[in-house]
């Protein structure tokens, strides 16, 4: 009684266990499926072989054993250890009959089911499997294979012809997944090409954009605002369309490259920077156009007043000033070009790098071990982990630029510069669009064997509307879920965090949210299969698990979209209302809520977009039928000879898509743009 | 409905390490104008936000009307609360602003209608009921949120520097209305300001804090000429101090040494006596020698009715009001008024200002 009437005394606050359930929410979402690729990469299993039966006879089968070693193979005899001094014997008694002894006592678990038994000792958890091979004449009974405890050994029957499979499950922790990934060539291959990959693009990328993004900032010239509108719709360009389109055009037998005999194709590492340097560049000169609007002007005039020449207040004041936005913008570039799953795959088949690796480890060992996968994971996440370590370590200390209480004033350009910017912008934003313009033409024109004809035809079309509907409704439905949950929890949270803020679950709470920011989605995609296909939650596979994987991913940035928007809100606007006799809870949803909402509704939309472009974890966690658009176009993309017709057709219905909702956030925000 | 009555018994306040409030106690009788004055950081905010519940004390009790309120939350208080930006929620039109303490109370449709309409022709702003609060002047925003407050009918009225982001002339007007509501109303009023000028000319009573405590609470008259602490002399109206130590009831001796005869108003014990307090326009220039003290003027303000000199006297200055006009740099003799002996030093001792060449 004593602890309910110390229950009753304290109101139960609403927030504080919103907070709670949330944290509990947020450490299933996010921390376990980041644990589950840990602990399989750590974690491994011990070992298999496999046994063939002929005549009676047993022999290993050829590189079928992992972690085991032979030490001696008779028709009757056949012994195996392991490292940790494990050792397996497999004696043959009689034909059919054979007696399985281990260097510790072996038992028994269960009944035979058929083909299969289990039995267990104490550093193992044997499954031992029988396949018959298929003879279309024999009888069709089931070939006998029973087992039976004879002391500290098994005694088997099984059929004289036929492989056992014995695999141990007991999983130990465990180094050896890493020392393989190193002693691999293909796996060092494929992070150094990550890296590779990673830094040149950045570095082009930073080269394009940001001194676009200055002239931009300070000259005023005919076509400036169409210029940042046609770059901000570059920049939410579906991410595989740029590698097809190039590779059509300047691949091995690409249309370019074909008609002008050219020996050199767009295929290799360089052809993966060059389309990824198109498809980032937007980000980067958005990012730093908005800091080098934001930076005072009446900083650069005290500067010049002062006695600073225009050079050097430009190096010692407007450079320092704009640094943080200017390379917060490169990281993100940097992390985008690391993660990104679709170019590489697109571009070049045979070329490793990290992401395209992991995915390929993961669906060849599917229903079986995932550890290699998981540890291309664990070291993509070190690596990413390290690039957001570099920021912070540059960026610590620096305040970001204080946003101006007065305009940049900008200034005309002689005719020379003019002329410069002209046709800096020209030729950027022109090969930003090769991409679109080659998909909307060859969207209107026939496919025939996985080339492109120069007959038009509205077949691609037709069949988009006939047959692939279903692809459209589960992106807009996905991301469309996706976006509710984020407008939802990204408010609720950003009230939490920011206004109601507790010690210790706030913090906690907005760390982990933030995390999937720097996740790779390939990796993202891993955790989340290990973590939810197995009983009591199979979601791997479903409607649920793209809408779950959206959300947890794009939350981050709805939640500081929010939390900007809640740093408007005065708090004397809730202090107006409580004092007028609203409840907190009526406070929040009839004042703060519209309020954030309508502050958010541009992020929002733009979560929106980002949900429906999702590729590199979307791959990882289709099945059909729910097939969203992005895994449609990159499957066409990827398949050769497969006809792109209708591909291009439906990636033109995905910049619509994408488009339409963009044109709104452009002349909304055009009032108040730089 | 009438004004509260309110008494405020010992309210602590915190804020993790620093104390926003020291214990206070303060009545408010009803209908009572109150205006709370000090520089920022005083604490007048903070006990302003305790009454309406934003902050709860942390030892202490408030009554209203006899009835204990201190842990009462916000909603429940039904007290109005102006804020100093206005606070108007920008998504909702100036008749929705205003509505809203109604619709908490869950009054019928027509009531709330007919209500809004009073209100908004009360603070003349019946034109603009269906415009938003960013299509508003700042004059008119405070005028809207003066009724959104007003509609809840509140026994108490609190405001927060309703006016200090107003141009001086509409600051001027607008506080005469607000005391004129107050008076039609018979509402009790407590009011935040750091402009003593606009304390003097709207209160009945005034209460100076400074750093979490009161240090006096009289009418503006009372405050203005017979503060009874340095920091009061100082912070309302202009004050002309002298340091040093009192010797006997009519003699002090200044800090560098000089003795003068002077009548004082004695509030301490002589001993304690360090500071001499005097308004500008009671002292008075006399010709050089003739007064009690002499000094030189070292710089002048020109006030238009009046100008203000300031006048070295040793190693000290003081501040002199007249109609007289007196040249930079002439030496003039001062005739002191009654002064009033105070225990703490004035809190901000000037260093004298370099002579000024005259133009």
């Amino acid at each position: 009684m004593k602890g309910l009437a110390f229950l009753s005394a304290r109101p139960i606050d609403g927030w504080r266990v919103f907070s709670l359930l949330c944290l509990v929410g947020a450490i299933f979402l996010v921390i376990v499926p980041q644990l589950w690729i840990v602990v399989s990469a750590f974690y491994r299993e011990g070992g298999s072989f496999t046994i063939q039966i002929r005549s009676g006879d047993l022999s290993v089968v050829r590189d079928s054993t992992t972690d085991f070693v032979v030490e001696r193979e008779d028709p009757d005899l056949i012994v195996l250890s392991r490292g940790d001094g494990m050792r397996l014997s497999i004696a043959r008694l009689s034909p059919g009959v054979s007696r399985m002894t281990a260097s510790e006592p072996l038992d028994l678990v269960g009944t035979v089911t058929g083909t299969r038994l289990d039995a267990k000792s104490k550093n193992t958890d044997l499954r031992i499997e029988q396949t018959v091979a298929l003879n279309l004449f024999a009888p069709t009974a089931p070939p006998t294979f029973e087992a039976k405890q004879d002391g500290q050994s098994l005694l088997l029957r099984h059929a004289k012809k036929g492989f056992l499979q014995v695999h141990d499950r007991a999983k130990q922790f465990s180094l050896q997944n890493f020392r393989d990934f190193i002693s691999r060539k293909t796996s060092l291959q494929a992070l150094w090409n990550s890296i590779v990959v990673t830094v040149l693009s950045t570095v082009f990328v930073g080269v394009i954009a940001v001194p676009l993004a200055w002239l931009v900032a300070r000259y005023q010239f005919r076509g400036r605002s169409a210029l940042i509108a046609l770059i901000t719709m570059a920049s939410v360009s579906p991410p595989f369309l740029g590698a097809y389109v190039w590779r059509l055009l300047l691949g091995a037998n690409g249309l370019i490259t074909q008609a002008l005999g050219w020996d050199w194709s767009i295929v290799g590492l360089h052809g993966v920077i060059w389309v990824i340097v198109w498809l980032l560049y937007p980000l980067v000169f958005l990012m730093s156009l908005d800091s080098f609007c934001a930076v005072d002007p009446t900083l650069r005039e005290s500067a010049l007043s002062l006695g600073a020449s225009r050079r050097q207040s430009f190096w010692t004041i407007e450079v320092p000033s704009c640094l943080p936005g200017v390379l917060t913008g490169l990281y993100m570039a940097a992390m985008a070009a690391f993660s990104d799953f679709g170019t590489p795959y697109i571009i070049a088949l045979d070329l490793v790098i990290l992401p395209k690796m992991i995915y390929t480890e993961f669906l060849n060992e599917i229903g079986g071990k995932t550890s290699m996968a998981s540890t291309g994971a664990v070291v993509m996440l070190v690596v990413a982990t390290s690039f957001l370590a570099m920021q912070r370590l540059i960026l610590s200390g620096r305040s970001f630029a204080s946003v101006s209480t007065r305009r940049q004033v900008l200034s005309t350009p002689s005719p020379a510069v003019q002329g410069g910017i002209y046709l800096f912008a020209g030729t950027v934003i022109a090969l930003a669009f090769t991409p679109h313009l080659v998909v909307i033409i060859t969207s209107f024109l026939e496919w025939q064997a996985g080339t492109v004809t120069a007959i038009p035809t509205w077949a691609n079309y037709q069949t988009l509307l006939t047959h692939q509907l279903g692809a459209v409704w589960v992106s807009l439905s996905t991301a469309g879920a996706a976006t509710v949950l984020c407008v939802l929890f990204g408010v609720t949270l950003s009230y939490v965090i920011v206004r109601r803020s507790d010690a210790v679950i706030a913090p906690l709470l907005n760390g982990i949210v933030m995390t999937p920011y720097i996740i790779p989605g390939t990796v993202f995609a891993i955790g989340f299969i290990l973590a939810f296909n197995q009983d009591p939650l199979v979601l791997t596979g479903t409607w649920f698990i793209l809408t779950l994987s959206y959300f947890v991913r794009l939350l981050p940035f709805a939640l500081k979209t929010s939390e900007a928007a809640l740093y408007q809100i005065h708090p004397a606007l809730e202090d107006a209302a409580l004092s007028l006799g609203a409840r907190r809870f009526q406070v929040f949803t009839g004042i703060v809520a519209p309020l954030v909402f309508s502050g958010t509704l541009t992020g929002m939309i733009l979560v929106f977009l980002h949900g429906v472009n999702e590729l590199s974890s979307t791959i990882l966690l289709y099945r059909p039928p729910w097939t969203p658009m992005a895994a449609v176009i990159f499957q066409n993309t990827i398949s050769p000879g497969a006809n792109f017709g209708y591909a291009a057709a439906m990636a033109v219905l995905m910049m619509v898509i994408l488009y339409v909702p963009l044109a709104f956030i452009i002349r909304r925000t055009k009032g108040n743009a730089p | 409905m009438t004004g509260l009555a309110i008494e405020i018994e010992d309210i602590t306040i915190t804020f993790g390490q620093t104390t926003a409030l020291h214990p206070t106690r303060l009545c408010v009788q009803p209908k009572e104008f109150l205006t709370l004055l000090g520089p920022s950081g005083c604490g007048k905010t903070t006990l302003l936000r305790c009454l309406a519940g934003f902050i709860k004390p942390d030892r202490g009790r408030v009554l209203f009307d006899g009835r204990d309120v201190s842990q009462l939350e916000p909603w429940a208080r039904g007290i109005g609360f102006v804020f100093q930006n206005y606070a108007l929620w920008p998504h909702k039109k100036i008749a929705a602003n205003v509505a809203y303490g109604l619709e908490m109370r869950k009054e019928p449709r027509d009531t709330i209608a007919r209500k809004v309409k009073k209100i908004l022709d009360l603070v003349e702003l019946s034109e603009v009921a269906n415009s938003y609060p960013g299509e508003l002047s700042g004059g008119m925003q405070q005028r809207a949120a003066l009724a959104r407050a007003l509609i809840i009918d509140p026994p108490l009225l609190l405001f927060d520097e309703p006016l200090s982001n107003l141009d001086a002339k509409l600051r001027v007007k607008l506080r005469r209305e607000i005391r004129a509501l107050q008076q039609r109303l018979g509402l009790t009023v407590l009011y935040v300001t750091h402009d003593q000028e606009e304390a003097l000319d709207i209160s009945d009573r005034i209460a100076v804090m400074r750093s979490g405590r009161i240090l006096q609470v009289g009418s503006p008259r009372h405050i203005y000429q017979d503060p009874i602490h340095a920091d009061v002399a100082d912070f309302v109206g202009k004050a002309s101090f002298l340091r040093g130590r009192a010797v006997s009831a009519e003699s002090f001796r200044l800090t560098e040494g000089t003795e003068i005869q002077v009548a004082m108003v004695v509030e301490t014990t002589l001993d304690n006596g360090v500071a001499l307090f005097a308004r500008p326009e009671d002292i008075q220039i006399v010709p050089h020698g003739t007064g009690t003290l002499d000094g030189t003027v070292v710089d002048l303000s020109y006030l238009g009715n009046l100008t203000r000199y300031d006048v070295v006297v040793g190693a000290q200055n003081l501040l002199v009001e007249t109609r007289e006009q007196i040249a930079l740099g002439q030496r003039v003799g001062l005739s002191l008024p009654r002064m009033r002996l105070f225990d703490t030093l004035p809190p901000e001792t000037r260093p004298p200002p370099k002579l000024r060449i005259s133009p």
